[in-house]
């Protein structure tokens, strides 16, 4: 068997542990659009492992990552907002800091760079990812200054989905500068790291959840009690 | 897409370094002890630890007075060192905690607006130029939050500035001049220690304000 497909079927796998232990432990209830990626990342990759003939080439993969990545960046939101619900400072400057990366963004990539110029098709995907990982990335600066307690599954998914994320957009940027001969074996490095994610992922969503020393009534305030 | 690969690097390293130091059990800990049901005796407890403090640092004191009536000078130093060992100790205490109050300044959405510190609080004159420049930042500055920032720095400041004049002796100071910039120094210390505890209460009563809001909303 090739290893391409053996590594796909071990990645599918581990995806259906990392949701079987998020349906186990609760944890589902904590995050329910990374619960939406994984279903829709594991569906992926069951129709490229199982029907290769049909949906292994390229206009599917590229339809696929533009989903994919507007999960991750619902999963982005969704945990700012679960994480800052209880703070209206630390909200208020996540929210101010968004609407400033989004004018300044937004104005970069249409005024700054000429459509398509880098990659065609291969352009949007790191777009995508640059935007989600400025997501995480304001969302874990105001997380640190305002001192907001994270629990383990967010922080997992924030930390593994952005060390993923520069593995993917290094993985295309190597494809759109050495061409689609070069796809097997980068498609087996991004599928490897991916791989490694999953076992993170399988890790903590299968761990009991973390008991902290704190009052029930501090809990419930900050929305932080245990599922 | 060089750039693509180096701006999402950057922020990548950013993210991991910020969550990978995160301790959320340790920060949990922290708000429960503003959000707690026992906010107000944790600031009690404070208050009876200070007044401790200050009672060691007293009675060592009133007894190197006592030691200065029968003449002996070298019991006056051993007894005026004790009562600075215990000042030296209860600072480093005070300025970790009044650290610890400016960062979590941050976790309250509003905060209880404190008066500048008052100049004729105070005995020695570099204390009273502190707390007059203080007075008139405080009425520079924009935000309640800038104003207890700065109020924080100042007391920190001056609790150090207050140790430092105990711990000077001049040579050609006599032993009655010391015990009397001492005498000041101490007054000036505890002073300052007050405020720093009036400090820990605003934040307290400011940061469990928040459990109110929703409830508010509510009503």
């Amino acid at each position: 068997m090739d290893t391409r497909v053996l590594v796909g079927h071990a990645v599918k796998l581990a995806m259906l542990a990392v949701l079987a232990g998020l349906y186990v432990t609760g944890r589902s209830r904590r995050c329910y659009s990374i619960v939406a990626y994984l279903w829709a990342a594991t569906l992926g990759n069951a129709l490229t492992t199982f029907w290769p003939e049909v949906f292994f080439h390229w206009d599917f993969w590229v339809r696929r990552e533009a989903f994919v990545s507007i999960l991750q960046f619902g999963v982005g939101v969704e945990i700012a907002v679960r994480s800052l619900r209880a703070f209206p400072g630390a909200r208020a400057a996540w929210h101010r800091l968004l609407v400033a990366s989004a004018v300044f963004g937004s104005s970069l990539v249409v005024l700054a760079l000429p459509r398509g110029a880098d990659g065609g098709a291969l352009a949007f995907p790191p777009r995508m990812v640059a935007a989600t990982v400025w997501l995480f990335t304001i969302t874990a600066m105001v997380v640190a200054h305002y001192r907001i307690p994270l629990i383990d599954w967010h922080r997992a998914v924030l930390m593994g989905l952005t060390a993923y994320l520069f593995v993917f957009t290094t993985v295309v940027s190597l494809l759109a500068k050495l061409g689609a001969p070069a796809f097997p074996r980068l498609g087996l490095c991004d599928a490897l790291a991916y791989l490694a994610l999953m076992g993170w992922w399988g890790h903590t969503a299968w761990k009991p959840e973390e008991v902290w020393d704190v009052s029930p009534e501090t809990l419930r305030v900050l929305h932080l009690e245990h599922v | 897409m060089v750039v693509w690969v180096l701006t999402i690097g950057a922020l990548s390293a950013t993210l991991l370094v910020l969550l990978g130091r995160h301790n959320a059990g340790r920060i949990a800990g922290e708000w429960d002890m503003m959000l707690g049901s026992n906010v107000l005796q944790n600031v009690d407890a404070l208050e009876r630890r200070c007044q401790l403090d200050h009672m060691m640092a007293d009675g060592a004191w009133s007894a190197a007075q006592a030691a200065l009536a029968a003449a002996t000078s070298s019991e006056v130093v051993r007894l005026v060192d004790l009562s600075y060992s215990v000042l030296e100790a209860s600072t480093n205490d005070r300025i970790t905690r009044l650290r610890a109050v400016r960062v979590c300044s941050r976790m309250a959405a509003a905060l209880v607006p404190l008066p500048p510190l008052v100049p004729r609080d105070f005995r020695r004159g570099e204390l009273r130029t502190l707390a007059a420049l203080s007075a008139v930042a405080h009425h520079l500055l924009v935000s309640t939050r800038e104003r207890f920032v700065m109020r924080a720095r100042v007391i920190a400041f001056g609790l150090v500035l207050s140790l430092r004049a105990m711990r000077r002796s001049p040579p050609s100071e006599t032993l009655d001049e010391v015990l009397s910039r001492f005498d000041a120094a101490k007054a000036d210390w505890k002073t300052l220690d007050l405020a720093h505890v009036e400090m820990v209460r605003a934040l307290l009563v400011s940061v469990a304000a928040v459990r109110r809001e929703p409830a508010a909303a509510r009503s």
